[in-house]
């Protein structure tokens, strides 16, 4: 059952997914030519230095895509359910509402998760040829808040879209608006570090988020 | 499903409870705080007493101890050697102060003037630095191509190819090693620039809290261990190259002690520190031809240390400020807000939860809040729940946040 679950979410987001990987794809290729410009037209020891001295993040294009990338499947994944009430059908299926509520959602982390990843790891990769792992380090502890932002944008929406009820729709989109603004915060390289740890756990328990609005859903709340 | 909704219900109040202790405050102060200048505070080699500006309505207030103003000519008349050029160019320079000839040239060199705010203390630092040549045998110093690292070892990096100079890295590693450095270092200041008269490289900080002296003399390494008192703790360390050779550099301690690293064969001196606290004030250090002032400036207290060019005091001011927290606004404040929560700081650029706790005066609106929530929501549900309690002590303890929180996310029944 769940498989045939999965394979229709799949349908739903598969083009999303698609659009956000090309998306991905042109952001590294526009940051990593951008950064091998900027050290052309200066010097790599001039690039060092504004990172090391200054905070030069060659990754600041990254910022938002996460952010958009989990508003993207979020939609892509729960419009069509809540449009016409087509979730109120999957509620039905021989399975109980809560597993089913985070599968679904479970399903949407783990499409972000797959397509975060790759991105991730070629950053690094691209990182660590040109500058030290000190550089690499201090970027990989920047961005995961940006990425933790993208997980947050796909639980916030995903509640906004199965809420029934429009005021509760505006509190949680305020509650989420201030919260990953949070995230996205502008700090100096690596200045996440004393909380990345807490930030992740806090953002692995927002799979959660939802439910409210699903039980809300089921019930036809106003 | 009840269950995870409750979940989720809880984890959104605690959410929203986090967000608006953050969100609250915020307006709260951009709409009534005010903002309380903080006098400067100088002492003048004329009158030997403290001379201070302060941010007036109109102008700058010029006045001293006794509460008497002065005009802005009348202030550089007192302070000759920190306006040394206004006096000049209106021609009222002395030629002698308190019996020593004043020539421009040395007012110049002795005047000296840094500042260490606590942000340039706390923060994530990338210890990648450049060892710039310390006698180039030009006039001008020049940035190097490789940034050095101290970890297991040291070494040097190239940085167009991201390569370990292997021949350098290894005879400055062996330079470190016989005068025994322990491999990492904690903490590498040096003044990374190129625009200063010449260049004294880093003093760096090794796992046993011990200092060292690391200067690279045409591509040599020098290395010298700085003997410091037993049993203190660095904790930030401002080097920066003066003309006056007076100090290589200062350091602050864990325990808020300051230290000078003399030019005089790397002597340590003590100099007066108490009642500062670097993490949230301004180190500010003043200093001309007769004195030194040391003083620790944040919005609550400016305090100010007048010594002789041995450190020994002179003089001390120091003036508790007054803050939004001493009127209304800050009693309003306390009396609503719990606490209040954020993110970042500007002594500190860590991202980090900074809260500031109310003293328990919210308790008597906190409490109020919660007993009319109870009985308004028992009235409404006209039943008793468990959870009706539970957001009761919610608000008991997170006050208007709290209210906010549970009335805006109601109980599913």
């Amino acid at each position: 059952m769940y498989k045939a679950l999965a394979y229709k979410e799949w349908l739903k987001i598969r083009w999303w997914a698609v659009g956000s990987f090309i998306l991905e794809l042109l952001l590294l290729i526009y940051i990593f030519t951008n950064l091998r410009a900027v050290i052309e037209y200066n010097s790599a020891e001039m690039i060092w230095s504004s990172i090391v001295y200054k905070s030069y993040m060659f990754f600041q294009s990254l910022k938002y895509l996460p952010f958009v990338i989990g508003i993207f499947i979020s939609v892509a994944q729960y419009l069509p359910e809540v449009l016409d009430l087509k979730l109120k059908l999957t509620m039905h299926l021989p399975l109980e509402e809560n597993r089913v509520l985070l599968f679904l959602n479970l399903f949407g982390t783990t499409t972000l998760f797959i397509l975060f990843l790759p991105l991730v790891i070629v950053l690094v990769i691209g990182s660590s040829i040109v500058f030290p792992s000190e550089i690499t380090y201090a970027m990989i502890l920047s961005i995961i808040p940006w990425f933790l932002a993208g997980f947050l944008s796909y639980f916030f929406v995903s509640a906004i879209m199965i809420e029934p009820a429009w005021g509760r729709r505006l509190v949680i989109a305020i509650i989420g608006y201030f919260l990953i603004n949070e995230f996205l915060v502008d700090v100096i390289l690596g200045g996440f570090i004393k909380i990345l740890v807490f930030l992740i756990v806090f953002t692995l328990l927002y799979n959660y988020v939802h439910m409210l609005s699903g039980l809300r859903f089921k019930r036809g709340s106003k | 499903m009840i269950f995870s909704a409750k979940l989720s219900r809880y984890l959104l109040v605690i959410t929203a409870i986090i967000v608006v202790s953050m969100v609250l405050p915020y307006f709260y102060s951009m709409l009534f705080y005010n903002s309380y200048p903080v006098p400067r505070a100088y002492f003048s080699p004329v009158s030997k007493d403290f001379i201070f500006t302060k941010a007036g309505t109109k102008d700058l207030l010029r006045y001293d101890r006794t509460g008497k103003t002065y005009t802005r000519e009348e202030f550089e008349r007192l302070t000759p050697l920190f306006n040394y050029r206004q006096l000049l160019y209106r021609e009222e320079m002395p030629d002698s102060l308190n019996g020593v000839k004043l020539d421009i040239q040395d007012v110049k060199l002795n005047n000296v003037f840094y500042a260490i705010k606590p942000y340039e203390i706390f923060k994530y630092t990338i210890m990648l630095n450049p060892l710039i040549e310390s006698a180039p045998g030009r006039p001008d110093l020049q940035m190097p191509r490789e940034f050095f690292r101290i970890g297991e070892k040291m070494e040097f990096i190239d940085c167009s190819t991201n390569e370990v100079k292997s021949e350098m890295s290894n005879l400055f590693n062996n330079a470190l090693i016989e005068s025994g450095f322990e491999f990492p270092a904690i903490g590498v200041y040096g003044n990374p620039s190129t625009r200063k008269p010449f260049d004294e490289g880093y003093l760096v900080i090794d796992s046993n809290d011990k200092l060292f002296h690391i200067k690279r003399i045409q591509n040599k390494p020098f290395v010298r261990k700085v003997e410091i008192p037993e049993g203190i703790k660095i904790d930030y360390i401002y080097l920066r190259e003066s003309n006056l050779r007076e100090q290589y550099a200062l350091f602050i301690t864990d325990k808020n002690k300051i230290f000078i690293v003399s030019y005089d064969n790397y002597k340590i001196v003590e100099i007066p520190s108490d009642g500062y606290d670097r993490k949230e004030m301004q180190l500010v250090i003043k200093g001309n031809m007769f004195y030194r002032e040391i003083g620790f400036v944040s919005d609550k207290i400016v305090k100010s240390i007048v010594t002789d060019r041995n450190y020994k005091v002179i003089d001390t001011y120091s003036e508790i400020l007054k803050t939004n927290e001493d009127f209304l606004v800050g009693d309003v404040s306390n009396y609503l807000f719990p606490f209040k929560l954020s993110l970042t700081s500007s002594d500190n650029l860590y991202v980090d939860f900074y809260t500031q706790i109310s003293d328990l005066r919210f308790l008597i609106v906190s409490s109020i809040l919660a007993l009319f929530y109870f009985f308004f929501s028992k009235k409404r549900e006209n039943k008793f729940q468990y959870t009706q309690l539970l957001d009761a002590v919610i608000i008991l303890f997170t006050g208007i946040y709290g209210l906010m929180a549970v009335v805006f996310i109601k109980l599913e029944s």
